[in-house]
């Protein structure tokens, strides 16, 4: 079974150069003023960072279906935790 | 998968490593969702309150919190290489690379301390010693409970995930871990990866909205 041999370690060595690169791109971007769209880049590259930490140190790019369905429903889940709050305070306006 | 009804030796390890995983990744879940809880509350306040949180991010240094992602990172590699190493029955490789992980652990818990004193002498703890001048200093002090709170609980999380490596560490060696049985090796990497990637949303958010 093929997705189930082992990563080696120059893969892990590549995820490892990634990591920092993205967050050597996440501090420079910091230090522009892209108004509001700052924290979404920020977020956006963390979230990269994040998958690339899941799938390869955490190696669930090569678990059972299971797991990979659990991961995945639990990003699902959370998305829907925080749009729905998302959803109340971003059109919540004080009463006339 | 072998087509004999019987399963082999091999194949009951492997089982049961993928079962303890599996519950390992349903307990991960559960403190996703707690971290996650605390980061909405995080970013309904920031939408809510953007400028005063920018301000007071400014107060945050980022070199120091640059300096523990690296630290985590590196960690989190060194652990993935731990797992790697009890993968091929390599359990001396497995101590080493777990216990450098542990001293990174101890490195990100002292840079942090030194953090929490700079803070704490300005001022900043949102106790009864709150002492902020500025138009902002309700919606400032509600940043630094959240920031008080999210690295706090990372923190006890930091300690955890040391202590579950450290004991990895110290039995890995005696090859209790050969021959497949490495689950928990893996689950211990699994929680440290988890503390780790807690810390990716954290430095931006905390250190880093204010730096433009």
């Amino acid at each position: 079974m093929d997705s189930h041999a082992h990563f080696t370690v120059k893969t892990y060595s590549w995820i490892f150069a990634w990591l920092l690169l993205l967050l050597g791109i996440t501090v420079l971007i910091a230090h522009y003023d892209f108004g509001r769209l700052n924290v979404f880049a920020a977020m956006a590259i963390a979230t990269v960072k994040a998958c690339l930490v899941v799938l390869y140190f955490m190696q669930v790019k090569r678990s059972i279906k299971m797991v990979q369905i659990y991961a995945g429903a639990a990003v699902v889940w959370l998305a829907f935790g925080v749009i729905l709050t998302f959803a109340d305070y971003l059109t919540r306006h004080p009463l006339q | 998968m072998s087509s004999s009804t019987t399963p082999t030796a091999g194949e009951v390890i492997q089982h049961g490593r993928d079962t303890s995983i599996f519950g390992m990744w349903v307990f991960l879940v559960t403190e996703a969702m707690f971290f996650g809880g605390i980061l909405g509350a995080f970013f309904i306040y920031f939408y809510l309150h953007a400028n005063a949180f920018e301000e007071a991010s400014r107060h945050m240094d980022i070199v120091m919190g640059g300096v523990n992602t690296l630290v985590l990172l590196g960690s989190s590699f060194l652990v993935a290489l731990g797992v790697h190493a009890a993968e091929s029955n390599q359990g001396k490789k497995t101590a080493v690379y777990f216990w450098i992980a542990v001293l990174c652990a101890f490195a990100f818990l002292g840079i942090k301390s030194v953090e929490y004193a700079d803070h704490i002498h300005h001022g900043y703890w949102p106790g009864q010693a709150w002492s902020y001048a500025g138009v902002d200093a309700p919606q400032i002090r509600l940043f630094y409970i959240l920031y008080f709170v999210l690295t706090g609980l990372h923190g006890l999380h930091v300690i955890i995930g040391a202590v579950l490596l450290g004991w990895v560490a110290l039995k890995a060696p005696k090859g209790v871990y050969n021959d497949g049985k490495y689950a928990w090796v893996e689950n211990a990497g699994l929680y440290w990866h988890f503390v780790d990637i807690v810390w990716i949303f954290l430095y931006p958010l905390l250190y880093l909205i204010g730096a433009h």
